[in-house]
């Protein structure tokens, strides 16, 4: 080759290498630009997943557990972590309390998912677009309903960035209570009825207009602490659509609806798909009882039956006496809550359980105290911490008794009786009804039926009793102020517009 | 015979050479066939015959008539030849050669053939196409050498007022044709006095060049170009060869660590094959990379600061540093460009410096084989003190606290097992040589250097072949560079500092491991004990850590010289980078027992192609000369990976190679790619005046696929100033000072080390799902939020300068003082919910770096013989947060969690807060112990101590103040140069002491010897506070080496030959209580000593 040639090449190589390279755009390998995406149904699918994705991620049972439960007489936990489950038992929680913080945060990372997720797909506009922003509000009003339960005065967001200049501000409660309410009213009206879906299994625990309705009633339950108006006649007859679809039915053993594969249930309305995982994510897996069981159950019997504890509990929340003394010896209910010896298949003793005993909190005089409770059945495919069992959100039993509530608050305590006595009474055998009812027999109906449920704080609130609960460790009243939860540390630290609720 | 078998182990040795960077070679063989083979239809062309009747017409007229007859081409700079003087001839049947010989040779062109081409160039009459043997010539044969009388070879040895010349060979030897009437020979070599002989009657002129002790003439390498070291505008930092440290060094950065004011560099970690913190002026980022920008023979390499220890469970973090891909005998020399005017050519990656390296060149003349040799003893300096056998069993026994603990009745010292005696091995073969026209240097490298801690090494081959070939009568150069190394580490399952550790590294265990248990039973099995229920050398026998990396690199870059002041060249270059890392815990050991065996193989890819095309217009005018480049560069840079892993094996037999045979529930794998471009054009101008007054403007525009669309391209601009004052009248002729320059600049340079893709709204594909109707489906949400506005960071410099060169050049030196100011500082912040991305980055903060530094270097004696030569550095670099939200973001300070102890996961160890330096410890204030607990300072008096009123500023690890100072001494045949380096004003967290002098715990760990006369009570918990901030100022004995230079000159095969011995960190003085003072990022937890090493070393050259 020439000399001259050569020359020629290297500058028309360097020249068409030029020309082919002024582009600065930034080429996508692993990644998905959010304006090219959205556009099949299995990826609309993908984004819809996402959010029930954080929902289930922000539902890891332990943190809502300790905001609803082990602030109350149903349960306390012995281990350390920094204090928080004392100052849950003591309610002495302040801005700093980290699973507040995480509820919360977990409840707007859902409202974050939502929002971006609905900002992309109308980018994209799809055909069922409407439907599918429906389901997505409805997940969103979900989260806006906790949060208003739990923090009350929380800022609105529908939008998917924030501005820097412009942070979000405190919505007052009612505002809050008015969002949610239009929002699932929307929703309602355009969500498809599970009595039109063939296979309503297949779409189960996706939210359907019945799902919706469940969860309305919930919030018409509690209007009047969220809005200062109560609503009873509007969650009867909200309750009333979800009893008259049909679809829904008492299981014969309340422990059905806590089965390993309890996504079968009739009995479930909602619930947050969790599955035995091998990796680590306590947002996918069900691992309420190993957090519970002492570590010596394993492989316990009862009554010559397998209790199916193939794992070693981690010996965590557990249930106060003052509880557990609260039910009849006969009622069914009773024994998802272990006290007492526990023996292997051959009859070796392995645990005695036995209730706190020291007046001193957080002084315990042996590691097999505290009440063990197995509410979620042990399931014999668990890969430990994790089961498959469905964390129960919204059942048909708090419909018909939030129906009966309502009923009573409205004056017609007859028809109410009848309801609760047609939940309670799949706990007896004989049938143990209640003939007259108070107020204080449906708070407590409600203590024992959605004991670690993670509602006993909202009823304790909407009966006015959760400041004056008193337990072994709790003697005092204290400031109605408590009903609310402090608006997170952090939150205030990065949003200066943010203001603390009162009394924090 | 057996001089016959030494040259077939030499000729195998060159083979090997040769087949180790076989790739390389057929490239380059390939370009030098192309550059080379032109001479082979040369007779044939000028055998063509011609017929030719021209009258009073210009010559280029009349060649391009030859053209059209023979088919050749012709090739000429239009106005040297002159083609429009007119000329007449007649021609029938005539020979091309004789042709042209007729009508050229009268107007002093002379031509040569090239293929087709025909290329002339015009001679100074006094080289007059006189046919061979009739003019009268004679030889002149000598031979060339330094002060120290060793052989200088590639002296440029010329007739005075010809281009005619030699060049000296690998003896220093030359012979050259000089025709009568010559005059002078100039002898002239980088880095010597140039020197002018007069001929006369002489035949053999023997001549020793001195040193030019001025440097001035020296050339530094700065960004697209060179220049003499005495026309400098800007901070420009140059070492080169002859300085470098000695000893083990396995990357280039090592070569120049203290030697050089403003630059800091720290040694990550004592495992071989570790990368090093390199800071120049101080770091201008805290979320963006620090990291100087490297440029090796031209090419920018893209440097990944060495993160890749992300496999396995074990988490322990991998020593690599990209810049060992380099052999540091194949470096000439190393140039750190540290202002404005220095580094803005480099625009966007100039904020935090650059480093240029050079790699050496061949030597026309005769072919020189260089050989070097070393065998070294690596050692551990120093241990942590803790409890002996006796003394822990004494204390448990003792004390009522402990209760259960079980005798091992043995006696262990855990150091003792871990650490060992690491042998290092070094072989290094150069080859150079080449003609006139042709030079080329090939060198192959092999190391193995053991750690000093069990099972780590470094094996590494390096293979290098640099080509230079000059055609067309010098107008056109190639330069060709190739390197490939290939690595192979065999990691200890140690933990730097900076890696993550939560069941600890093999020294953490190996500290406090308790120490009365004997390593193996009676039974020949390993002990388990204490919390860990681990055994440190059963660690480091049974589990498998190996990386694999190969690093190529290629430049080729052509210069043709257009006119004589311009020129234009295209550089091409391409970096590949691989590594493999490969992870197995045998079902057999401890760890991997709980997993039944868990095997990981982790591969990255990093590839760069690069374009540059630059012009350079190079002219003097009278008094005044102009310099001005200008260029476009394109590079690209792609970086890829996979992992994959598995657990529950059913054999130990195939390790990691058979990931596959583990559980498939266990899997789990991963893979990513990203990339980046930069299309950039930049400019320089200088021009000075006299020699005296110097101007340098310097411009660059950088368009980053990274910034946001809003930010798409950036424009980085500088100027400078120089005055050489020695160079005016009243200093002229000024007996003590010789050379004084002042010099001042300002510019603007960016750093653009930030994340890909992150303006950009991003959807991520995780392996999240939910599950409906018992089907788990994909859940795919938003990663990122877009920025358009994201850019790079701007660092603003203003740098002045004084160079100065005292009596008779004896003692000279460089006084900077400077301050950059950095803006635009990428932060993350906190963003409230609701979000789907927890941070925000936002271009907001501002940092800056106030500094001086100092360099000096004097001849004490210079004789014949002996020569004493000192040299030190000093550099204060005062670094400032100014602010770190620009008041839009709602934050005051970062905190940042550095201690990696277990235990203190979560706690904030240091803050970064406008009005303080980064690198800020933030904490209590240890104050004493009381009644066996630790007391702090109530610093608002309220009688609690709380994390949020009473933490106050306790420590900085950024130095104050950097120095090294050594000396070379030559005594005859000896030479020794004594190299010390020290560091004032900084602390360091020392986490191994926070995790050991803890007396609680005892009896599942060991603890230091401290710890039982601290007076802190069993059951007490250690924190953090500045109880462990301790001082770690140190002077370090870095370097001492002893030379000798053995006279060879009556060995006739031999012209070169010395022995060395060196002792590198041989004593550092200190307070200090851990292994080594230095360590990367101020945290010191469990890591890596530095080792002491002697090495002894051969050098030969034939």
């Amino acid at each position: 080759m020439k000399m001259k040639t050569y020359i020629l090449i290297i500058f028309a190589a360097a020249l068409f290498t030029i020309s082919g390279c002024t582009n600065l755009d930034e080429h996508f390998y692993d990644k998905i630009a959010a304006s090219n995406f959205y556009k099949t149904d299995e990826e609309i699918n993908a984004g819809l997943m996402n959010v029930y994705y954080q929902l289930g991620a922000s539902h890891n049972w332990l943190n809502q557990w300790q905001l609803q439960e082990c602030t109350t007489d149903h349960g306390m936990c012995p281990w350390g972590d920094g204090g928080v489950y004392k100052q849950d038992q003591l309610h002495t929680w302040d801005a700093a309390h980290g699973p507040m913080r995480d509820v919360y945060t977990g409840n707007y990372t859902t409202i974050a998912a939502a929002n971006s997720f609905l900002a992309t797909l109308a980018i994209a506009n799809p055909p069922n677009l409407e439907v599918i922003s429906a389901e997505v509000r409805a997940i969103r009003a979900f989260a806006y309903l906790e949060l208003v339960d739990l923090f009350a005065n929380v800022p609105i967001v529908t939008v998917e960035k924030l501005d820097p200049t412009n942070l979000p501000k405190n919505a007052a409660r009612v505002e809050v209570f008015n969002f949610i309410e239009s929002e699932l009213k929307d929703a309602i009206s355009k969500l498809p009825s599970l009595t039109t879906v063939k296979n309503r299994q297949a779409l189960f625990p996706r939210i359907a207009k019945e799902t919706a309705q469940a969860i309305l009633v919930k919030l018409y339950l509690n209007a009047e602490v969220y809005s200062g108006t109560a609503r009873w006649q509007d969650c009867i007859t909200t309750a009333n659509a979800v009893i008259n679809s049909g679809l829904y039915v008492l299981e014969p053993n309340i422990w059905n609806a806590f089965a390993p594969e309890n996504d079968k249930s009739l009995e479930l309305i909602f619930a947050i798909s969790k599955s035995n995982i091998s990796y680590w994510d306590t947002g996918a897996g069900n691992w309420t009882d190993v957090l519970s069981m002492h570590g010596e159950l394993k492989g316990a019997y009862r009554n010559g039956k397998d209790m199916n504890i193939t794992y070693n509990g981690w010996g965590g929340p557990s249930v106060l006496k003052e509880h557990f003394d609260i039910y009849d010896d006969s009622d069914i209910r009773k024994s998802l809550i272990l006290m007492g010896k526990f023996y292997d298949k051959d009859g070796n003793l392995l645990i005695d359980i036995q209730p706190f005993s020291n007046t001193d909190i957080y002084n315990f005089n042996s590691p097999k105290e505290g009440l063990s409770c197995i509410k979620y059945q042990p399931d014999p495919l668990a890969v430990p911490p994790f089961q498959r069992n469905d964390l129960v959100i919204i059942r048909y039993a708090d419909i018909l008794l939030s129906k009966a509530e309502a009923q009573f608050r409205l004056g017609d305590a007859a028809s109410a009786l009848v309801l609760v006595n047609s939940v309670r009474q799949r706990n007896f055998s004989p049938d143990k009804p209640l003939l007259t009812l108070t107020a204080d027999d449906i708070l407590s109906e409600r203590s024992r039926e959605f004991l670690w449920e993670t509602n006993y704080r909202t009823d304790l609130v909407r009966f006015g009793k959760f400041t004056t609960i008193h337990t072994k460790w709790k003697l005092s009243d204290d400031p109605s102020y408590r009903n609310i939860f402090p608006i997170p540390q952090t939150e205030l630290q990065t949003n200066p517009n943010l203001k603390q609720n009162p009394g924090y | 015979m057996q001089i016959k078998q030494k040259k077939q182990l030499l000729s195998k040795i060159l083979y090997f050479i040769m087949k180790a960077v076989a790739i390389q070679t057929f490239i380059a063989v390939l370009f030098a066939g192309i550059a080379i083979a032109h001479d082979i239809k040369a007779q044939n062309i000028l055998e063509k015959t011609i017929s030719l009747k021209i009258d009073d017409q210009q010559i280029k007229n009349v060649l391009s008539k030859i053209e059209k007859q023979t088919q050749t081409r012709f090739m000429y700079a239009h106005d040297i030849i002159q083609a429009s003087r007119k000329i007449s001839f007649s021609a029938t049947e005539e020979k091309l050669g004789d042709l042209l010989k007729k009508i050229l040779s009268p107007l002093n062109i002379i031509y040569e053939v090239s293929g087709n081409n025909i290329i002339l160039t015009y001679v100074e009459p006094l080289d007059l196409l006189i046919p061979e043997g009739n003019k009268s010539q004679f030889t002149i044969t000598g031979n060339v050498t330094d002060e120290n009388k060793m052989p200088l070879p590639g002296v440029n040895i010329s007739i005075k007022g010809t281009a005619n010349g030699t060049i000296s060979d690998g003896g220093g030897n030359y012979s050259l044709q000089v025709p009568e009437n010559s005059k002078a020979l100039t002898f002239s070599f980088i880095g010597y006095t140039t020197q002018e002989i007069e001929i006369g009657t002489q035949r053999e002129i023997n001549i020793v060049l001195l040193t030019d002790n001025k440097t001035l003439n020296e050339v530094v390498v700065i960004g697209y170009g060179s220049v003499k070291k005495g026309d400098l505008t800007g901070s420009v930092a140059n070492l080169n060869e002859k300085n470098f440290n000695g000893g083990i060094v396995t990357a280039p950065e090592q070569l120049m660590q203290g030697k050089l004011s403003g630059v800091s560099i720290t040694l990550n970690s004592g495992q071989p094959g570790a990368n090093s913190n390199v800071r120049i002026r101080g770091g201008t980022s805290i979320t963006a990379s620090n990291d100087p920008l490297y440029v090796i023979d031209g090419v920018p390499v893209a440097y990944d600061g060495g993160n890749y220890s992300t496999v396995s469970d074990r988490q322990s973090a991998l020593a690599n540093n990209p810049l060992n891909m380099l052999n540091p005998s194949d470096i000439k020399s190393i140039d750190v460009l540290k202002d404005a005017s220095a580094t803005a050519i480099y625009g966007s990656r100039g904020a935090n410096g650059v480093i240029i390296i050079t790699t050496k060149q061949g030597q026309s003349g005769k072919a020189m084989v260089e050989y070097d040799a070393s065998i070294g003893v690596s050692t551990l300096r120093k241990r942590i003190d803790v409890l002996s056998a006796d003394e822990f069993r004494n204390y448990i026994n003792k004390s009522p606290d402990i209760k259960g603990w079980v005798d091992g009745k043995s006696s262990t010292d855990w150091q003792k097992q871990i650490f060992r005696t690491g042998i290092t091995k070094n072989h290094s073969l150069a080859l150079s040589g080449g003609s006139q026209n042709t030079t080329y240097r090939a060198s192959l490298n092999y190391s193995n250097q053991e750690g000093i801690i069990l099972k780590s090494a470094l094996e590494k081959v390096v293979g290098r072949i640099n080509l230079t070939h000059k055609a067309l009568k010098d107008k056109l150069t190639f330069n060709l560079f190739l390197n490939n190394a290939y690595l192979k580490n065999t990691n200890a399952p140690v933990p730097e500092s900076s890696g993550g550790d939560g069941s600890g590294g093999l020294i953490r265990d190996a500290l406090r491991q308790d120490p009365t248990y004997p390593v193996k039973d009676s039974s020949g099995a390993y002990t388990y004990h204490g919390v860990l229920n681990q055994n440190p050398i059963e660690e480091s026998n049974t589990l498998i850590d190996q990386s694999e990396t190969s690093r190529f690199l290629s430049s080729l870059k052509t210069t043709y010289k257009l006119f004589d002041f311009l020129s234009a060249d295209i550089n091409f270059g391409l970096t590949r980078e691989s590594i493999a890392r490969y992870f197995y815990a045998p079902i057999a050991s401890r760890i991997g027992g709980q997993s039944h065996g868990l095997g990981s193989q982790e591969a990255k890819n990093s590839n760069s192609n690069l374009l540059e095309i630059n012009l350079v217009f190079n002219k003097t005018f009278g008094n005044h000369h102009l310099n001005v480049l200008g260029g476009y560069s394109y590079q690209d840079f792609f970086y890829k990976g996979s992992f994959i892993s598995a657990k529950n094996f059913i054999t130990d037999a195939n390790t990691y190679d058979n990931i596959g045979g583990g559980d498939r529930n266990t899997f789990n794998l991963g893979t990513y790619k990203n990339a980046n471009r930069l299309i950039s054009f930049y400019g320089r101008a200088t021009y000075d005046f006299k020699n005296k007054y110097y101007f340098t403007v310097t411009v660059r525009q950088d368009g980053s696929s990274k910034f946001g669309p809003n930010n798409k391209r950036a424009i980085f601009p500088s100027a400078a100033l120089a005055w050489k004052i020695s160079e005016e009248s009243f200093l002229q002729n000024s007996s003590i000072i010789n050379n004084l320059k002042l010099r001042l600049s300002y510019g603007i340079t960016g750093n653009q080390g930030i994340q890909n893709y992150l303006s950009q709204s991003i959807l991520s594909v995780s392996n999240n799902q939910y599950i409906v109707g018992g089907v788990s489906y994909k859940a795919v949400g938003a990663s990122q939020l877009p920025n358009p506005n994201i850019k790079w960071e701007s660092t603003a410099t203003t740098d002045l300068g004084i160079d100065f060169g005292f009596l008779g050049g004896r003692l000279n030196g460089t006084l900077d003082v400077y301050r950059k100011r950095t803006t635009d500082l990428l932060l993350e912040f906190k963003v409230p919910s609701p979000s789907v991305v927890g941070t925000l980055v936002d271009n907001v903060g501002e940092v800056e770096n106030k500094g001086i530094e100092l360099d000096l270097n004097g001849v004490l004696i210079q004789k014949k013989s002996v020569k004493v030569e000192v040299y030190g550095n000093l550099t204060h670099n005062q670094n400032k947060v100014i602010s770190i939200s620009k008041g839009i973001y709602q934050q005051t300070q970062i905190y940042l969690n550095s201690t990696n102890s277990p235990g203190f996961s979560g706690v904030n160890t240091e803050i970064i807060i406008p009005g303080q330096p980064l690198g800020t410890y933030y904490g209590y204030k240890y104050n004493g112990v009381e009644n066996g607990v630790e007391k702090f300072v109530d610093v608002n008096n309220d009688g609690k101590i709380t994390p949020g009123d009473d933490r106050m500023i306790i420590g900085n690890y950024r130095p104050n103040l950097l120095y090294g100072f050594g000396t070379n001494i030559t005594f005859h045949q000896f030479n020794l140069s004594i190299f010390f380096r020290g560091v004032q004003g900084v602390s360091v967290l020392n986490s191994t002491a926070l995790d050991l002098q803890n007396i609680s715990r005892l009896p599942l760990y060991n603890v230091t010897r401290a710890t039982l006369s601290d007076g802190v009570k069993y059951g007490e918990s250690a924190q953090y506070s500045s109880r462990w901030i301790q001082n770690a100022s140190f002077l370090r004995l870095q370097n001492i080496r002893l030379g000798y230079n053995f006279n060879v000159s009556s060995i006739k095969w031999l012209s070169r030959a010395s022995l060395y011995i060196t002792g590198q960190n041989l004593f550092v003085i200190t307070k200090y209580k851990g292994f080594d003072p230095e360590v990367s990022n101020g945290v010191d937890f469990a890591n890596y000593p530095t080792p002491r090493t002697v090495l002894l070393g051969l050098s030969v050259a034939f």
